[in-house]
């Protein structure tokens, strides 16, 4: 397969490296932990979740190519647990602001 | 590559620096502490894997009664065997099995984000979720299943399921010819994730 990634190229762990690592990073793997945690405790249904992250997903897909970040899978799930914690009041907007710009 | 704005470290320490001040805030919240934290994650990587989707399917070659009743109810039938006790966050509720047969090969998507039977298969291997893998293998899944190197011969059927959160498919594929002999834990050692989601058969020996 070409080094050039044409938007038909698969990524190459599907092609040569079957069992990839789940996770590339530690902070990927606590912001998974942290969202099922969440729903398992009953601060949400599932699915509720899930919107969220099809959602930020399709924004990415729906950008304009040239603009468009690398796909990086769990920051759209970063994105969509700070989306649920304030739908659901378990933070607040302000807070969320005051952690992003820290 | 396409064109980049950002470069990719400082979007990767920013992501972090991020995800780890959240998880900081819910436990000084009192929302977590850092024990549920890693009891979840210790549960998703030790006793929700890929060796519950083999033991599964290899009940199912060696028992055709478990084999009927995995995908008439497939939580029921799990419920069977002797398996680490689900979570309620985990969807294993929505857990459904579809079984190759000769001339039928099934092949689990999710074209919306990633939905994955974690109970039986754990978490999805990287280019599950990746996004060219997710267009492509909807629009066209013979040709994706020929670059990873399972050609399907023109005649067989290719049923493509797209997993949500209610339905989480996993795939029985077909017992390898000249295993008869085998026990049902050898049997098991043969199944992979790959099979179980229908981009690979099943080889006749471990490699």
């Amino acid at each position: 397969m070409e080094e050039s990634a044409t938007s038909t190229a698969l990524h190459e762990t599907c092609v040569t490296d079957m069992n990839a690592p789940t996770f590339d990073a530690d902070w990927q793997r606590r912001a998974f932990g942290v969202a099922v945690a969440l729903s398992e405790f009953g601060h949400y249904p599932w699915d509720e979740f899930q919107h969220r992250l099809i959602d930020a997903i399709g924004a990415w897909e729906a950008t304009h190519e040239a603009e468009q970040p690398m796909w990086e899978y769990y920051e759209h799930w970063l994105a969509a647990l700070e989306r649920i914690l304030v739908d659901r009041g378990l933070v607040a907007d302000e807070e969320l602001r005051d952690l992003l710009a820290a | 590559m396409t064109v980049q704005f950002d470069y990719p470290e400082d979007r990767e320490a920013r992501s972090a620096a991020r995800a780890h001040a959240l998880e900081a805030l819910l436990i000084e919240k009192g929302v977590i502490t850092d024990a549920t934290v890693d009891k979840v994650l210790g549960y998703f990587e030790n006793d929700m894997t890929p060796l519950n989707g083999a033991k599964i399917v290899a009940r199912a070659w060696t028992d055709p009664g478990f084999a009927e009743r995995l995908v008439a109810d497939t939580p029921a039938a799990i419920a069977e065997l002797d398996l680490p006790v689900g979570m309620a966050g985990a969807e294993g509720e929505h857990l459904q099995a579809v079984a190759n047969a000769p001339g039928v090969h099934n092949l689990v998507i999710c074209t919306l984000c990633s939905c994955f039977p974690w109970p039986v298969l754990g978490l999805p291997p990287y280019w599950y979720k990746d996004p060219t893998f997710r267009a492509r293998a909807a629009r066209e899944p013979r040709v994706v299943l020929e670059e990873v190197g399972l050609k399907l011969d023109p005649s067989v059927e290719l049923r493509v399921w797209d997993s949500s959160g209610h339905s989480r498919w996993f795939v029985v594929p077909q017992r390898p010819a000249g295993t008869q002999e085998m026990t049902e834990e050898q049997l098991a050692a043969l199944v992979t994730t790959e099979s179980m989601i229908g981009i690979a058969e099943v080889p006749s020996s471990v490699a």
